[in-house]
Parts: C-alpha cells; structure tokens; sequence
C-alpha cells in the first residue's frame, strides 16, 4: 500500500541556521507516528513544513510527498485546499489556539462550510455531533460560547473536534497534551486514539515525553538538534533501539510501561 | 547614583543616533535659542508701524524692501522682526506653562501612584471628569473669565492639560513601585520620602523628560491657538497666532503673510514632538503618552 | 447579553454624577471671577438699579450653596438662563446651532474612522505602505487641528480654489430644515446642488479635524493588527485553510479592533474641542462659533450653557463607546 506521507531530505533553515537537517521519514495510512525529541530539536517545525505555516523567514529543502503530490511544489492557492480539509494541526495551548473573539459554533463550522459543500445548518448539526464524538456533554451549550469561558481541557476537546471535522487523512498534534494536566493529558490521547480507529486518519504525534508517545504511538521517530537520529516501533521500543541518544531519554524517564497496552 | 549618571552619559551619546531627535534638536535649538536673543538679533522693533511700508512682498520678490527680509504686514511692521518676537513669546509660554504643568503633574502623579489608596481613587475620579471637558473649550472659557494675556494663557495650559501628565506619571509609578529595589528599600525601612525621591524619582524622570518635552509642544500649539483667535497674547505683543491671523485676511494678495508664521509654528511643533518622540522611542519604545 | 440591566443603571447614574460634577466646575468657573462678574459683563453707563436687577437675576446675593441648588435646578428644567445678548433663551439658541457642530463631527467621525481603519489595516499587512505611514504620521499627531485648518484653507481654498473657504452652503442655495443636518435635509428634500454644495463645505473642515484622529486609529490598529496576526488562534485559522483575506478582515480585525475603540472613545472629547476652533476658521454656524461670540461679549450665561453642552455630548457618547465595546469584546462582560 502506498504511503501516505513521505518526507525526504527536509532541511529547514533560518538566515543560515538550519534549525531541521535532512530529515526523512514515511507515514502510513491510518497509523499514529510519534516525533519525540526536546524542545528545539526541529520536530514542530517539521511539523509545520508538512503543512507549510512556517515563518516566511524560513527557507526549505527536501520534498515532502503527500499522496503523490509535493506539497512543497503546490501553489499556496492550491496549498490551501490542502489545509483543513485533507492535513490538519491540534496546537500546543488550546485556549490560546481558538479565536476569542468568536463562539466555538463559529470556529467550527467555519472548517467544514468551506471545504465541504454544506450549509450553516448542516454544518451546525454536524458540529453539535462532533462535539459528541469528543466527549462533550451539552454540545449546544458549549457551541455558543467563547474559548475563554471553556477550561483548558474543553478547548482542547474543541481543538480535536475542528482538526477532524473534514475527515483529513493525516492530523499532526503538535505536543497537545504539554499545557495539560496529566488527567486531562490522559483523556486527550484517548480521545485521540478513538478519533483515529474511528475516522482511520493518520496522525503524527509530536512531544518531548517518550512514555507518552509509546502509549499512543506505534511507530517514534526520535530527533534531535534538527536530525532524525532513528525510527523505531514502540513495542520494540527496550530493544530495538540503538541510537545512544534514544537510550539517554529512555533512561531519563522514571517508569516505562513496556509494550503498548490498549492499542 | 552612578550606575544612573553613566547610563545617562552613554544613552546621550547614543540618542545622537536617532534622526528624530537630531532633526528636533536642532530645530529645538534654533527655537530656543532666537527665542532667547530676538531682542537683540531682530532688524526692527516689532510693533514699528510704517503705512508707507505696508505689505511689502518679502526681500527676494520683485517691490521688496532688503530691509524687510520677509517683507511687512497691513500696519506696515517688519514680518522677520515679529517672527523672531513671536518665537520669545512662545518659548516663554512654553517654558512655563510646561514647567507648572509638570510640577503639579509629577506631584500629583507621584501621589496618586505610590500612595495609592482613598487619594489615588478620588484623584482619578476628578481627572476623569476634568478630561470629559473639551480641553480647547475648557482653554477658552478659562480665558474667557480671566482675561487675555500671556500669563493667563500659560494658567490656561497648565489647568486644561494637568491631567494628561499626571496620569501618565502615575502609571509610570505604579509600575516602577512593583519592583524589586523598591521592595528592598521598603523592607529595609527607608522612609517613604526617600524612595520616592531616591528610588522612584529618578527612574521615572526619562518619561517626565519625554512628557515635558511634548508638552512644550502643546503649548506653543495653545498660545498659537489663543491667540489666532484673539484670546491670547495682548494686541501689541507679537505671537505667531495673532500674525497667522492676520495674515489670514491678506491670503489672496500676500500670502507670505500668512505662509512664514503658519510654517515657523508647524515646524516648531514638529520639532518638538519629534525630539519628545525620539527620547521615547529610546527609552521605552511602548510609552503611551497620547492621549 | 453582555450588558445587564443592573449595569446600564450603575452607569446612567455615573454619568449623572460626572454631569454634576461638570456642572459644578461650570458653577465655580462663573464665580471665581475676582471683583464683581456683573459689572464685567455690562457696559459703563449703565444704571445702578440694572446692575442691582441683574444681581437678583443671577442670585448673587444669595449663599454660594444656594446658588448651586438653583442651578442644579434649572439645568433639571431644561432652562439654561437667557443670553444677554441676544436677549432670547439660551437652550433654544444652542439647539438651533447644535445640528451643524453635530453633523460636521459625525462625518469627521466616518472620515477619520473609515480611513484610519483602512490604512491601519495596510500598514499592518503591506511592508511598504507601512514605512511610508510611519514617517507622515508624526505630523498628523503632532500638528494641531486648526493648523492643519489652516493649512488645507491655503492649499485648497486659496490656492488651488477647489473648496470654498466658509460657510456651510453657497448662498443662495435653501432647503427646508427637517433634521438640521444639510447633507440629510437635501437628500429629503431631493436638492442635489444643495447635497454637493453642503459637501464640498464640510469637506475641508471635516478633513482637518479628521487628520489627527485618523492617524491615531492607523498607529493604534496597526500595532494591535500585527500582535494579532502573530497568535495562535490565527494560526488554526490558516491551518483551517481559509484565504489570508479572511482571515485579516473577519478573524483578526475584530479582535485588533479592542483598542481602537477605547482610543476613539478618548479621542471625541478633543474632538469636540478641536471641532470649536475649526469652526470659527471656516465660519461654520455651530455651538463652538457661538461660543466664541458669547466669549467675546462676556455673555456668561451663553458660555456656561454650552460648556454644559459639550460636557453632556463628551459623557453620552464615552458611555455609548463603553457600551459598544462590550458587544465587540466578548471577554468582557458588565455585571
């Protein structure tokens, strides 16, 4: 089967300092691919140049294939087609990512008004189910209110609910349980694992908490310093890997659950 | 103390950069400086009337007079002479108008924004209210009361602008009292007198500077003002105001009249608020002092 | 709803309070006249039994707290006194004139508003145009509205003779007063000659009070447009795919516009005061050309009326900017 995503050779640079270098890696359909690293080791910015919302000081190399196309290649006009509807992003501070000035109704049928052909009350009913989807109980409630009044786990609900309205193919979470207490960080990669078995979407998972990424994730890619250093499965996670920096931040860690549990 | 006086000396040097506050400053300077000597440096006596002189076209123009650089008004007195005598008139105004307005401003300000409490809430209140008065109106009805003349122009400036200073130099002051040296002198028992003047003071005084200087700026535009409308300076003083006024009826047959009065304020009041806005941009880039 | 009964009460009763206290620096403005104000407001020659009638009329003799509660009074009755004048009462008489002090300040409001949004928003997106602004928009804040008056009188009045330099219609030209408002009564009265020509006057005066405001709308958007555009909730909206022109004027104009509405809101009471000023330079028949007048015929009771006026116009409308902010920021909510 063909991959959904592949990345080649992406190099990410800024007023020559290259900030991601040479990174490769492929992403299956319908699998969950962890990208673990520190802060500053490249992974959001990868992350991002898959769905091209890099600062325009930035300049990229590489190829960056998705479904046959490069989307390095594609007009922003085209490019934009893209965004939402088949590639989309959960943000690290959920509150901060939903606008303030507008009701959550409007956030999220905003999305599928303008990739899928619907209209306002179509949308409207579609929202409220989402809402469902993502465990919220009084959809209608929370649909008319603004991001300030919700709590940080709620918004971020709302966050998962937006990133998935258009049925993409691919999600890329950008370390979307850090702002989270670790109940709620719980309940969001269960949410998300629902969300993936239930929609088959792909979703790339980056965090700087390895335990994390191997309970959710059935692949990592490990980066560091703007390389990937190696791509190894999470059940295999103790034994496959080689790479003397994965091995530091598995010692770091105060418990590993071995395995992967409740795939 | 020190650390203050080399930050000072090295930021001086270092303002010398910014275009801003070279083009004000120079200007400024001129300003100030024809403003102090116009008694001395002026060909004529700016009130010398000659009828057969009267509205001459400036020196350079054909019918001028080389006497007359800038050529005369209706009543027949040299323009040059009356600009160099408006330019006393304003910076007197200026320099005093600003230096009651910020003395009262500071106090106040100080007052409001370190003690806080019932002072600062009632403080606040009679501001807000004061503020909700048209300022040129407050201006002329003030006027209107006490009279025309300069020193009653100058009470007119500070009473009409007093809040604007006084409530930024309170949020200043809220917000250096919020610092660490200013806990630590409290904790270390110096007395409220001293760290307001020692500790407080100091740190707020770039910001008075900047306030001051655009201050002047306003009230070189409130005597102009004032006076164009005849509720400034008395008739046989010279102003800038009372020549654009005049000069205002001749714009069809000597515009000059009007041109070089209406351009020396203009430029004098942009001189200023480009040095008051260069300081500002050195010294806090994020300072709202408009309005 | 944003806005409570509760607080719609608190806050009629706070401007009831800020009129109070206007009222009463109207009062103590009046009576701090050193020596007699009625004799400063007549002529020599004058009687003394007018003067002692005058003293009765205006309750000099009476306590200073007296006085007040009687002003207070009148000005609950609507009654402003009578201009001395023009011997005729003094709230029919600003009445008459407000509509023109009224209608130049609303479309100096949708000039300077409308352009300084516009170009506020241009600078924030377009490189160019913004180092362009920055370095005119120092004169627009720094020079005063009647110089600028003055300026655009020369330019366009004198020199270039494409606006007249007075007045509010070309004479000769009459409409039937509806609402006071030139620009509305020749419309209803289906005059154009008289919609252009009330136009072309109100432009230059319009404009020149406009400059200022408009340049403090441009930098405050300006600088609120580009925080704005750097949050990550406009990221989830390019994520979401839409095109960068939705975003800017739907998803982040209304959250940049906050600030420039508080700003706008402070920005009308020198509005009103510049409006004074630019109308006795253009010779426009408003309260503030009145209030020249009235100032130069020492005729107290008229200044007093329209200082009241003008404090009322300022309040009512800072009350009406705070209401307004509430609809347009949902954070902030008046209980």
């Amino acid at each position: 089967m063909a991959k959904l995503l592949k990345v080649q050779d992406l190099t990410i640079s800024f007023q020559q300092n290259e900030v991601v270098k040479n990174v490769s890696f492929e992403v299956e359909r319908g699998e969950i691919l962890g990208l673990v690293g520190q802060s500053g080791a490249g992974k959001s910015m990868t992350g991002r140049a898959i769905i091209r919302l890099l600062p325009s000081s930035a300049h990229v190399s590489g190829r960056i294939i998705f479904k046959e196309h490069d989307l390095l290649t594609l007009k922003e006009k085209e490019m934009r087609k893209i965004r939402g509807k088949e590639i989309t992003m959960i943000q690290q501070d959920p509150v901060a990512s939903l606008n303030p000035a507008f009701k959550v109704r409007d956030q999220i049928t905003d999305i599928m008004k303008l990739h899928l052909k619907i209209d306002n009350k179509e949308a409207v009913n579609r929202a409220k189910n989402l809402l469902n989807e993502v465990g919220i109980p009084n959809p209608e409630k929370v649909l008319l209110k603004y991001p300030h009044q919700l709590s940080g786990g709620l918004c971020q609900r709302v966050a998962i609910a937006i990133a998935f309205a258009c049925n993409p193919s691919l999600v890329i979470a950008d370390e979307p349980t850090t702002a989270l207490d670790v109940i709620t960080q719980g309940m969001v990669v269960n949410l998300m694992k629902k969300m993936q078995q239930q929609f088959n979407t792909s979703i790339i998972f980056i965090t700087h908490n390895l335990a994390l990424a191997a309970n959710i994730c059935s692949r990592i890619a490990v980066m560091n310093d703007g390389q990937l250093l190696e791509t190894i499965t999470s059940k295999n996670i103790l034994t496959e890997s080689s790479h003397p920096y994965t091995r530091i931040l598995l010692s770091s860690l105060p418990t590993l659950r071995r395995g992967s549990e409740n795939t | 103390m020190t650390v203050m006086e080399k930050t000072l000396k090295g930021s001086l040097l270092n303002s010398l950069r910014s275009k801003k506050i070279l083009v004000g400053l120079v200007i400024v300077t001129v300003f100030v400086f024809t403003g102090l000597t116009a008694p001395y440096i002026a060909p004529h006596d700016p009130n010398k009337q000659s009828l057969r002189d009267a509205n001459l076209p400036p020196a350079w123009v054909e019918g001028g007079n080389p006497s007359y650089l800038m050529g005369t008004d209706s009543l027949g007195r040299d323009i040059f002479s009356r600009l160099l005598h408006g330019a006393s008139v304003a910076l007197y105004v200026a320099a005093t108008a600003t230096f009651l307005t910020g003395v009262v401003g500071t106090i106040l300000g100080i007052a409001a924004g370190y003690i806080r409490g019932k002072i600062d809430e009632l403080l606040m209140r009679v501001v807000d209210i004061w503020m909700s008065f048209p300022p040129v109106i407050l201006a002329i009805a003030l006027i209107s009361l006490l009279g025309t003349g300069i020193n009653n122009v100058i009470l007119a400036i500070a009473v009409v602008d007093w809040t604007r200073f006084t409530r930024v130099v309170r949020s200043e002051v809220l917000a250096v009292r919020e610092k660490d040296f200013v806990a630590s002198a409290r904790a270390a028992g110096f007395s409220t007198n001293y760290i307001i003047w020692r500790e407080i003071f100091p740190n707020i005084l770039p910001t008075i500077i900047v306030l001051a200087t655009l201050e002047m700026g306003i009230a070189v535009s409130v005597e102009v003002l004032l006076s164009f409308v005849g509720l400034g300076v008395k008739p046989t003083t010279p102003s800038w105001g009372t020549m654009i006024s005049d000069g205002l009826s001749y714009l069809r047959t000597s515009p000059t009249m009007l041109m070089f009065p209406l351009l020396t304020t203009m430029v004098v009041v942009l001189s200023l608020n480009l040095l008051g806005d260069g300081i500002r941009e050195k010294i806090d880039p994020k300072l709202e002092v408009f309005r | 709803m944003p806005v409570t009964t509760y607080y719609l009460l608190k806050r009629v009763a706070q401007m009831a309070v800020a009129l109070l206290g206007a009222s009463f620096i109207s009062f103590t403005l009046f009576r701090i006249l050193p020596g007699d104000p009625v004799s400063l407001m007549v002529g020599p020659g004058v009687t003394e039994q007018y003067i002692a009638e005058l003293r009765a009329y205006y309750r000099l003799d009476q306590p200073l707290v007296l006085q007040y509660f009687y002003w207070l009074i009148d000005l609950l009755t609507l009654n402003l006194g009578k201009s001395f004048r023009y011997g005729v009462d003094v709230a029919p008489l600003i009445l008459e004139r407000l509509p023109a002090t009224l209608e130049l300040v609303f479309v100096t409001l949708v000039i300077g508003v409308s352009l300084g949004i516009s170009t506020g928003v241009a600078a924030a997106v377009k490189r160019r145009i913004d180092s362009i602004l920055q370095s005119i928009s120092l004169a627009g804040l720094a020079i005063p509205h009647f110089l600028w008056a003055l300026i655009l009188v020369v330019l366009f009045a004198a020199i270039l003779r494409v606006f007249p330099a007075s007045g509010r219609i070309d004479l000769g030209l009459e409409i039937p007063r509806v609402t006071g408002f030139y620009l509305v009564d020749s419309i209803l009265a289906g005059n154009a000659e008289a919609f252009i020509s009330s136009l072309q006057h109100i432009l230059l005066p319009s404009i020149s009070l406009a400059i200022g405001m408009m340049t403090l709308i441009q930098r405050t958007l300006r600088s609120s447009m580009i925080d704005v555009l750097n949050e990550d909730y406009i990221f989830t909206d390019r994520m979401k795919g839409h095109s960068e022109t939705y975003i800017v004027f739907v998803r982040a104009l209304k959250n940049a516009l906050m600030p420039v509405i508080t700003i706008t809101g402070v920005q009308f009471a020198f509005l009103m005061g510049g409006s004074t000023v630019v109308e006795k330079i253009f010779g426009w028949p408003g309260i503030g050309n009145l209030l020249f007048t009235a100032v130069q015929y020492r005729d107290y009771t008229l200044v007093q009326g329209i200082l009241m006026v003008y404090a009322l116009i300022v309040i009512v409308t800072n009350f009406i900017v705070d209401i307004l902010y509430t609809y347009i920021n949902p954070k902030v909510e008046f209980k």
